[in-house]
């Protein structure tokens, strides 16, 4: 009885022991493999981050961009009203005759033109709040851009602006 | 365990420790950059705004003393050309004459060289009412003219 017994536990400490030698053989490249994973997709993970931040700025580098070029549109235009299309200042842009100021003269260098390598339009102009609308024309997000301006108007003599202010899109 | 797995595990560990660094040491890199370009950005913006500011200001007072077109639009280079805070190094900024507009606008440009960037913006002195008109041209339209 009692080898019998001795023989079990025997057997028991080999079983045991064959366990835990099949368990360690697998232990350490199934851990390798796990960190190495961990590391390469956090540091993914960083690097996405920071791709993403260089396009956000990019993306804010062309909305500066644009915000320029619609000013210094609002600067030619205003230019424009205290020069050749003096006549139209006091008219919204709704009703503005197509010839202009005179036979000949025509609205397109007022309403549609070209400033410093980008195009702009003239989207409206209403005289009573003196607000002056503009977009940019061109491919990509540009298409999409428009300038609300206040055109500060002389009290004494209204044909007459005397500032640019941007309200903002 | 045997020799055979130990380093089959160290290979592997070596190596994607190695890829994470370069990663992570490539991501630093963008972000220092994307960095360095949005401080210029704002410190450029900055800069800007003073300058139309001051050219707002100035142009009042100009205009109550009317000295006259070409007067004006010298003053008004002047004033876009003046000394003002320190812009970040290796950003530059220049002051010329837009061809198309005579010599009354100026285009007020920032050029950051190594970080690609550039910003220009167009001044008028016509804009801001310093080139007044000749009074007989300044005739509104009629009612009849209007939405003809």
């Amino acid at each position: 009885m009692a080898s019998r017994h001795a023989l079990f536990k025997t057997t028991a400490a080999n079983s045991t022991s064959a366990n835990a030698s099949v368990a360690e053989a697998g232990f350490f490249l199934p851990l390798s493999f796990g960190v190495g994973l961990v590391l390469l997709l956090s540091s993914l993970s960083v690097q996405t981050a920071a791709l993403h931040g260089t396009h956000l700025h990019a993306a804010e580098l062309r909305q500066r961009q644009a915000d320029d070029a619609l000013a210094s549109a609002a600067q030619q235009v205003a230019a424009q009203f205290n020069g050749p299309y003096r006549c139209l200042l006091s008219t919204a842009s709704a009703a503005w005759p197509t010839t202009g100021c005179g036979p000949g003269a025509g609205l397109a260098t007022l309403t549609n033109a070209q400033l410093g390598g980008s195009r702009y339009r003239l989207l409206s102009w209403q005289p009573a709040t003196g607000e002056l609308r503009l977009a940019l024309e061109g491919g990509g997000s540009a298409s999409r851009q428009q300038g609300l301006f206040a055109l500060r108007l002389d009290p004494a003599r209204p044909t007459q602006v005397q500032g640019v202010r941007s309200l903002g899109r | 365990m045997n020799l055979t797995e130990i380093t089959m595990a160290m290979l592997v560990f070596a190596l994607a420790a190695n890829a994470s660094v370069q990663l992570w040491g490539a991501s630093a890199s963008w972000s220092r950059a994307t960095e360095q370009r949005q401080d210029t950005l704002r410190r450029i913006d900055a800069d800007l705004l003073r300058r139309e500011y001051a050219l707002r200001q100035a142009a009042l007072a100009w205009q109550a003393e009317a000295p006259g077109c070409e007067v004006a639009a010298q003053r008004l280079r002047q004033q876009l050309e003046a000394d003002g805070a320190p812009l970040p190094a290796g950003v530059s900024r220049q002051v010329s004459t837009e061809a198309a507009a005579g010599a009354n606008a100026f285009w007020l440009v920032y050029r950051a060289e190594p970080l690609g960037l550039e910003r220009r913006r167009l001044f008028s002195a016509s804009a801001h009412g310093l080139c007044p008109p000749p009074e007989a041209e300044s005739v509104p339209l009629t009612d009849s003219e209007v939405g003809a």
